[in-house]
C-alpha cells in the first residue's frame, strides 16, 4: 500500500546547525499520528519539509507518494493562528475559500461552487453564520475552526495540525479532538503537540522528535502514562524509553 | 504648457492621482508592516537624487534608481547574508542621506532647493509628474484587479500559500517594487521625509472599518484623496508649506477615524432604545 509519508535518513540543516539528524518515518494511510519534542526538537522544521516549505539538506522525502511540493493541494494544514495579525482585513469565508485558491485564478470574482463548497465547510464546523465576520475578531475556537474548515475544504488526503489546541479553553478542546477522531475515518492525520497524555487516546502513532526520532505504537505510551506524572518530564523519558 | 492649466485644477489633480497611489500602495505597506522599511527608502532616495544633479541629469530617474537599489540591496542582505532587516534599513536610511548632501554639495554653482526634496512643494510638480502618476494608478488599479486573490492570500499567510504554489517570493518582491516607486513619485508632492505618513495614515484609518482588503484599497484611496485636498486647499489659503499641511491633515484624520471608531464601537455595545 502506498505510503502517505516516507523518509529516508533525512536530515536538515539551517545554516550548519543540524535540527534533524537521519529522519527515517513511515506513516500510513489512516494512521492518526502525534509528533511530540521539545521546543527546538525540529517538530516545525518536520512540518516544513513535508508541506514543501523547506527543502532536506540529505536523505529522501516522500509525501503522499511523491515530492513534498507536487502534494501540497492534497495537503490539508492548519498553523497556529496566534501569530496572525488580527487587523488584516479578510473575512471567514475568504480564510477558507484560500483553501480552494489556485495561482491560476486570476480576477476577483469568485466562481459559485467555489462558494458553496467553502460555506458547507464551514457548516460542518458549525460556524456557517459566521461567514461574513471580520476573521481577527472572531475568539480563539472559531480561529481554530475557520483555519480547520481552509484545511478540510479540498478534501484533503493528509491533515496536518500545528499545535491545535494551544490557544483555546479544554471544553474546546475536547470537542476538536472528537472531531479530528471522525475525520480520521477518512484521512491520514498528523498532529504536532506538546500535550502527548490528552492526545494519546485518539492516536495511534507516537513520534517523539528531539534532533533524532523514535515511533512508537500508543500502547507502549498508554503505559508509560500511568509513572510519568510530571508534564514536563514525559517527553524525555518516552525518549529515554526507546534508547535515543 | 504647464501655466496653461489652472493652478486649483492642477493641484486638485495632484491630489487626486497621489491619493489612489498612495491608498493602494500604503494598504500594502500596513498589511505587510512594511512602514520603517518604507520611511527608509523614502529618505534613501536622496542619495539617487544627489547622484542626478551633480551629473545633471533628471532627478526622477535618479531617485527611481535609488529606490530600486535600497530593495535589491535589503533583499540580498537578509536572503543571502542573514543581516538583520531593520540593521540594513536604519544603513542605508542613513547612507543615502549622506551621499545625497554629498552630491548636491559638489554641484558646482549649488541651486537645488533641498528644502523642496525634503518637505516637497507642490508649485514644483510638473505635468510630466501627473502622468507618470496616472500611468502608476492604473498599473495599481489593473493589478489588483487582476490578481486581488494572490494578493490577498499572499498577504495574509504567506506560509499557506507557499505550500499551495504560489510564487510567494516573486510577489514579495513586486510589492517592495510597487512601494518603491510610489515612494519616488509621490515624493514630488510631500517631500522624501513626509512621504511614509502619507502611505500609512489613510490606509491604517481605512483599516478600522474594512472587513475586506479592497475596501481597504478604496476607502485608503479616498482618505488619502481628502487629505490631500485639505491639506493642499489649507497650505493655499494661509500660504503654508504643502507637503508639511497634507501630513498634519493627514494625522488629524487618522485621530478622526480612530474616534468615530470608538464611538461605533460603543453604540453597538450599548443597550436597545
Amino acid at each position: 500500500m502506498e505510503k502517505v509519508l516516507e523518509s529516508r535518513g533525512l536530515w536538515f540543516a539551517y545554516d550548519d546547525d543540524y535540527v534533524l539528524e537521519d529522519i527515517s518515518v513511515s506513516v500510513d494511510r489512516s494512521d492518526f499520528v502525534a509528533i511530540v519534542g521539545p521546543n527546538g526538537g525540529g517538530k516545525t522544521t518536520l512540518v516544513k519539509l513535508i508541506t514543501g516549505l523547506l527543502q532536506p539538506t540529505m536523505g529522501t522525502l516522500t509525501v503522499l507518494g511523491g515530492p513534498p511540493a507536487k502534494a501540497g493541494s492534497r495537503i490539508g494544514y492548519v498553523p497556529q493562528f496566534s501569530t496572525m495579525d488580527a487587523s488584516f482585513p479578510i473575512t471567514v469565508l475568504e480564510v477558507v475559500l484560500q483553501g480552494l485558491f489556485h495561482k491560476s485564478m486570476i480576477g476577483p470574482a469568485w466562481k459559485r461552487d467555489a462558494v458553496e463548497q467553502g460555506l458547507r465547510s464551514l457548516e460542518q464546523l458549525g460556524i456557517a453564520d459566521l461567514a461574513g465576520r471580520h476573521f481577527g475578531q472572531l475568539s480563539g475556537g472559531q480561529k481554530q475552526r475557520t483555519l480547520l474548515a481552509r484545511a478540510l475544504v479540498s478534501s484533503p488526503e493528509l491533515l496536518i495540525l500545528d499545535e491545535p489546541t494551544s490557544s483555546v479553553d479544554i471544553a474546546v478542546e475536547e470537542d476538536i479532538y472528537e472531531l479530528f477522531k471522525e475525520l480520521n475515518s477518512v484521512m491520514t492525520i498528523l498532529l504536532v503537540t506538546h500535550d502527548i497524555t490528552f492526545v494519546s487516546s485518539y492516536v495511534n502513532k507516537v513520534m517523539c522528535l528531539n534532533r533524532r526520532s523514535a515511533c512508537h505504537a500508543t500502547e507502549e505510551i498508554a503505559l508509560e502514562r500511568e509513572r510519568i506524572a510530571p508534564y514536563g518530564h514525559k517527553v524525555t523519558e518516552i525518549r529515554h524509553q526507546c534508547g535515543l | 504648457m504647464d501655466s496653461v492649466i489652472p493652478l486649483y485644477l492642477f493641484t486638485f489633480t495632484a491630489a487626486l492621482l497621489s491619493g489612489i497611489a498612495a491608498g493602494i500602495a500604503g494598504t500594502f505597506v500596513v498589511t505587510r508592516r512594511l512602514a520603517v522599511m518604507s520611511g527608509g527608502l523614502a529618505h534613501a532616495v536622496l542619495g539617487g537624487i544627489g547622484l542626478a544633479v551633480f551629473l545633471s541629469f533628471e532627478p526622477l530617474w535618479g531617485a527611481l534608481a535609488a529606490a530600486l537599489l535600497f530593495v535589491l540591496i535589503l533583499v540580498l542582505g537578509k536572503n543571502r547574508l542573514g543581516e538583520r532587516e531593520d540593521t540594513v534599513i536604519a544603513a542605508l536610511w542613513s547612507l543615502g542621506m549622506a551621499l545625497g548632501v554629498l552630491f548636491i554639495s559638489l554641484t558646482p554653482g549649488y541651486t537645488v532647493d533641498l528644502l523642496s526634496y525634503l518637505f516637497g512643494n507642490i508649485l514644483l510638480v510638473t505635468a510630466k509628474n501627473l502622468f507618470a502618476l496616472a500611468i502608476l494608478d492604473l498599473f495599481l488599479i489593473l493589478g489588483v484587479v487582476l490578481f486581488k486573490k494572490h494578493i490577498l492570500y499572499v498577504s495574509f499567510d504567506e506560509e499557506y500559500s507557499a505550500m499551495r504554489g504560489l510564487p510567494v517570493n516573486l510577489m514579495s518582491l513586486l510589492f517592495l517594487g510597487v512601494i518603491a516607486v510610489t515612494i519616488v513619485l509621490l515624493t514630488r508632492i510631500v517631500g522624501l521625509v513626509l512621504v511614509i505618513a502619507l502611505l500609512a495614515l489613510p490606509a491604517s484609518a481605512a483599516n478600522l472599518f474594512s472587513r475586506h482588503l479592497t475596501s481597504m484599497m478604496i476607502l485608503a484611496s479616498l482618505f488619502a484623496v481628502l487629505f490631500n485636498s485639505a491639506g493642499l486647499g489649507i497650505s493655499y489659503l494661509l500660504n503654508l508649506p504643502s507637503g508639511a499641511m497634507i501630513i498634519i491633515v493627514s494625522a488629524a484624520g487618522y485621530g478622526a477615524a480612530r474616534a468615530v471608531r470608538v464611538l461605533m464601537k460603543r453604540k453597538r455595545e450599548a443597550p436597545e432604545g
